[in-house]
């Protein structure tokens, strides 16, 4: 039974993630088509979810997860509480709408399998967020949400609009998700707990603690960045860049939401101090006025959905810091009726962009005729915005209306604050009332215009999700006793942390409530101000500063300021010789290695120093050898054959020391990088001669040796501290009966440290890539341009003497003498050349 | 029997080939017990590349290799990321090294994770080191 129960809701938060990698390939097969199989992932997750609503008034919650790295206290462990169970339930509710969406929205686009696997990752990730017990699983998922949505925004990544939101997506969240990291850390040394659940008794103490202002301000800003509060709400205007099935999904049950989640999850552990009081409410009432303000100066259809989004997401956290009951169960209704409502007037502007080739709310008109079904999901949505009777949007409106006279925002606020707040809502509730009026009446009402494209109704299931969300609003508003009961209410003392009653008003009480009155003169304020609305716009485009994003612009600054400040360095660093750099290093080098040496510098005690043997004597002797071979020699080539000279003296001391291992990789390694660098040398011709002076060698050699004894002198002086042999003895007793190994090294390389070992592999590899496309690059430079034509010229020289020797070679002559006679002549004559040349 | 036939380039290139190849294939297989391991082995069939390709040149080289080299050293970094998370499929500790021994009648063969990072690794290095040395006698503008 537990069993079943860990797997099942494992499963529920990876499934979409296996999905993902499976998606691309199903798309090959299947085409658009693949959006039905897909849609099954998230519905039948959604369908699992529903097992546990009937818990929910009751309180109980679930605990499920397993152990992943046990030795550390970390556990892939969830928590379904009301929360958790209710937004499970929206996100893969939204999920399956917008996957099926997306199969004939994005149909023909030879992107959509990606597309899709992005979206069900979003989707895992969403889900994995929600659920999440344990503070590390939460980061991983919430960092999971971030990059999906990431690459979502930036799908279309050849419009460089695209990109440039995606990247301001991505730097600003990075913000936040380092601050999450670092105050997850914070919580964790404070309580030694790792799961959110157990840090639920805590409460009280953290909130005592001098460390808990750090901790909020941490746990906000990353908050505020993820939910696009005022001043991080760009990100969210720009990453409209995205598909509509996807603006759809991330800006109802997405990666907007998770900020609000995080809010909702973290109140009953730093909710209720003063200084969450008094933070909330400002930057949320902000927030709810900038993105509805910010609204109205929009023509784009998409534009005002996701300003009022910006501004829904504002009231949310506004009503999260009023932190009543009657603010909590608000919280709730408006995110509920907010996503419902969003991400079927996102799809409606979706369908229409795409049925008319324009969103511009100027230029449309009449689209009731021509998309019957996309016009009954826009009037199901629009009610929504509106905030019509009998949907979930009405009563929360009712609800958020009832802080006026119900209770007192805290101890903190005297009621004035209550009335300012009631006054706002106000303003930005009638705000979106005018701009909902204005894309009903504009889009669809009126007469047809003239568009890019002639409309027409699309396929089902492109019009689908909408009305299927515009029947839950309304659902949730008539039933509103039912639903009340089963997840409203449930959910808002889930949030609270104690048991809620929530005022919910419907029926005829609602009418004639006091909090009806207020919500008749919003929609009296909106008809007035979408009467008036062009004014508005041209009144609100003329005024300085309004131009949208002041802190994109900056973000803009800043990325062209490093790309100016990298394309400085690449051309300060060729202004001199690669030599004089690597003599740079070399100091540097040395420096950092003395500096600590400094301060306690004593020479080591040579007394103690063993004598070398024989053996080590002469391979002392061949290295030195070796390296004045290197310095001295003629050309680069035959530089390069000494310093595997070197190299190979170094692994017969190593043999000597008994580390047949290191020896191995020394030998190998040595010789692997001469091998290499002849390819370089040959292909590039560099260095055929040498021309520094003498005295130069003397001088850079002299420097080499420096650097050398510097090391030295750190060896003997680390070597005369005493030795702790304890890792070293644990290593070579477990080798053996631990991983089964008798070879220490590789059980040391692929067991104990595993984890070294592939952050080393994906190292090696980047390391890799990066010469092999910079000498790429360099090749197809050289060949491409005029005006390094005498290196070009001398490589492609450099190769065909090879293939002309290599043919020599292959022709089958029998006698060596005449081979290497004839692939001697052509080499001469291209060294005389080369000599002739600069002369 | 000449001594010269020993001294044809061609066949000394064509045995440090073959000898620095089976080395590292022995490597590669008694690593675990005796110095080498996948890191070794796949160092040495790289240098054993690059014998080949100073020998032969860069076309007849690149017969040797897949055609997509880069994709397939890719493909194993990624195999051996997956190898370290099959811990997790079984209950068990991220990275933790799974041992299973399957018996084909009276021929038993033991195998585990370890092993398969470890062929893994060998093909990274190897594929890497022979693509480095390909792009470093070619050039880019050559292909």
């Amino acid at each position: 039974m537990n069993f079943d129960l860990d797997a099942g809701i494992t499963l529920a938060a990876l499934a979409p993630f296996i999905a993902a990698l499976l998606a691309p390939f199903l798309f090959r097969f299947t085409r658009h088509y693949s959006a039905w199989l897909l849609a099954l992932v998230p519905a039948s997750i959604f369908g699992y979810m529903l097992h546990y609503v009937a818990q929910m008034p009751r309180r109980q919650f679930v605990s499920a997860g397993y152990d992943w790295v046990p030795s550390y206290g970390l556990r892939l462990s969830f928590y379904l509480d009301q929360l958790a169970v209710s937004l499970a339930l929206l996100v893969s509710g939204v999920a399956t709408l917008a996957l099926l969406h997306a199969g004939p929205f994005l149909k023909g686009n030879p992107g959509q399998g990606r597309f899709m696997a992005l979206l069900l990752a979003a989707t895992g990730a969403m889900l994995g967020l929600v659920m999440a017990d344990n503070l590390v699983s939460l980061f991983i998922f919430w960092e999971l949400a971030g990059l999906s949505t990431f690459f979502l925004v930036g799908f279309d990544h050849e419009r460089r609009a695209a990109r440039r939101a995606a990247i301001h997506m991505l730097l600003v969240n990075a913000i936040g998700g380092l601050s999450l990291l670092a105050a997850f850390l914070l919580l964790h040394q404070m309580t030694g707990n790792w799961e959110v659940s157990a840090l639920f008794q805590f409460g009280p103490a953290i909130r005592e603690q001098p460390l808990y202002p750090v901790i909020l301000i941490l746990v906000l800003v990353a908050a505020f960045v993820r939910s696009a509060q005022f001043p991080f709400h760009f990100w969210l205007q720009n990453a409209l860049e995205m598909p509509a099935s996807a603006a759809a999904f991330t800006q109802s049950a997405g990666m907007a939401l998770a900020g609000v989640y995080l809010l909702m999850r973290m109140n009953p552990i730093l909710g209720g101090a003063t200084l969450w009081d008094v933070i909330l409410p400002i930057f949320g009432g902000l927030t709810l006025l900038w993105g509805a303000f910010g609204a109205l100066r929009q023509t784009d259809l998409v534009q005002i959905l996701t300003r009022t989004t910006v501004s829904a997401l504002g009231l949310m956290v506004l009503l999260l810091g009023i932190g009543t009951q009657a603010a909590f169960s608000a919280v709730v209704m408006v995110l509920f009726a907010h996503a419902f409502f969003k991400a079927a007037l996102l799809m409606v502007a979706g369908n229409v962009e795409r049925a008319t080739g324009t969103r511009d709310i100027t230029e449309l008109g009449g689209l009731w005729k021509p998309m019957p079904l996309t016009f009954l999901g826009a009037l199901l949505g629009l009610a929504g915005m509106l905030g019509l009777p009998f949907t979930l949007a009405f009563q929360s409106r009712q609800e958020m209306y009832a802080i006026l006279f119900l209770d007192r925002i805290s101890d903190l606020f005297l009621n004035w604050q209550n009335t300012l707040v009631v006054l706002v809502m106000v303003l930005a509730n009638a705000i979106w009332v005018a701009l909902g009026l204005a894309i009903l009446f504009r889009l669809f009402a009126g007469r047809a215009r003239a568009t890019p494209l002639s409309p027409r109704e699309g396929a089902p299931f492109l019009w689908l999700g909408m009305l299927v969300l515009g029947a839950a609003s309304l659902w949730a508003g008539t039933w509103l006793d039912g639903v009340g009961y089963l997840f409203l209410t449930p959910i808002a003392s889930s949030i609270a942390n104690i048991q809620i009653d929530a005022y919910l008003y419907s029926g005829l009480g609602a009418v004639l409530s006091l909090q009806f009155a207020i919500t008749a003169i919003t929609w009296l304020v909106g008809i007035v101000l979408f009467l008036s609305l062009d004014d508005i716009r041209t009144l609100f485009r003329d005024l300085p500063g309004t131009r949208g994003g002041s802190l994109a612009l900056m973000l803009d600054n800043i990325l062209t300021g490093l790309v100016r400040l990298s394309g400085f360095l690449f051309g300060f660093v060729p202004r001199f010789p690669a030599p004089a750099w690597t003599m740079v290093l070399v100091v540097l080098f040395s420096l950092v290695i003395l500096a600590p040496l400094a301060p306690v510098f004593s020479i080591p005690d040579m007394a103690q120093v063993v004598p070398p043997s024989f053996i080590e004597i002469m391979a002392m002797l061949v290295a030195i050898i070796g390296l004045s071979g290197t310095l001295f020699a003629r050309t680069a080539r035959i530089g390069l054959l000494f310093l595997m000279l070197t190299g190979v003296a170094i692994a017969l001391l190593l043999v000597g020391f008994g580390a047949p291992e290191a020896s191995l990789a020394q030998i190998i390694i040595a010789n692997l990088c001469v091998a290499l660098l002849v390819l370089l040398v040959n292909r590039h011709g560099l260095g055929m001669t040498e021309t520094r002076s003498v005295v130069r060698k003397v001088g850079e050699g002299g420097l080499s040796v420096i650097a050398g004894l510097a090391i030295a002198l750190l060896g003997i002086s680390v070597l005369q501290r005493p030795l702790d042999q304890k890792l070293a003895d644990f290593y070579v007793h477990a080798s053996v009966p631990l991983a089964g190994g008798r070879n220490v090294i590789d059980v040391l390389l692929m067991d104990f440290r595993a984890l070294d070992t592939f952050v080393l592999l994906f190292l090696f590899l980047a390391a890799m890539l990066a010469l092999f496309f910079l000498v790429s690059a360099r090749g197809a430079k050289e060949t491409g341009s005029g005006k390094t034509k005498r290196s070009a010229g001398s490589a492609s020289r450099a190769v065909k003497t090879r293939s002309a020797g290599a043919k020599t070679r292959s022709v089958g002559t029998r006698s060596t003498k005449a081979a290497t006679a004839r692939k001697r002549a052509p080499k001469k004559a291209s060294t005389r050349k080369q000599k002739g040349k600069p002369a | 029997m000449k001594i010269s036939r020993y001294l044809n380039p061609d066949r000394a290139a064509t045995f440090l080939f073959v000898a620095l190849a089976a080395l590292s294939l022995v490597a590669l297989v008694f690593g675990r017990d005796a110095p080498a391991g996948g890191f070794s082995a796949g160092l040495l069939a790289g240098a054993a590349f690059i014998a080949y390709l100073n020998a032969f040149g860069v076309p007849r080289s690149r017969r040797l290799l897949p055609r997509d080299l880069l994709a397939l050293v890719a493909g194993a970094a990624l195999v051996a990321s997956i190898g370290g998370l099959l811990g997790l499929g079984a209950f068990a500790p991220f990275l933790t090294n799974l041992r299973a021994n399957l018996s084909f009648g009276i021929v038993s063969v033991g195998t585990s994770v370890q092993q398969v990072v470890s062929v893994c690794i060998f093909v990274v290095l190897a594929g890497s080191i022979a693509a480095m040395a390909l792009e470093f006698a070619a050039g880019g503008g050559e292909k």
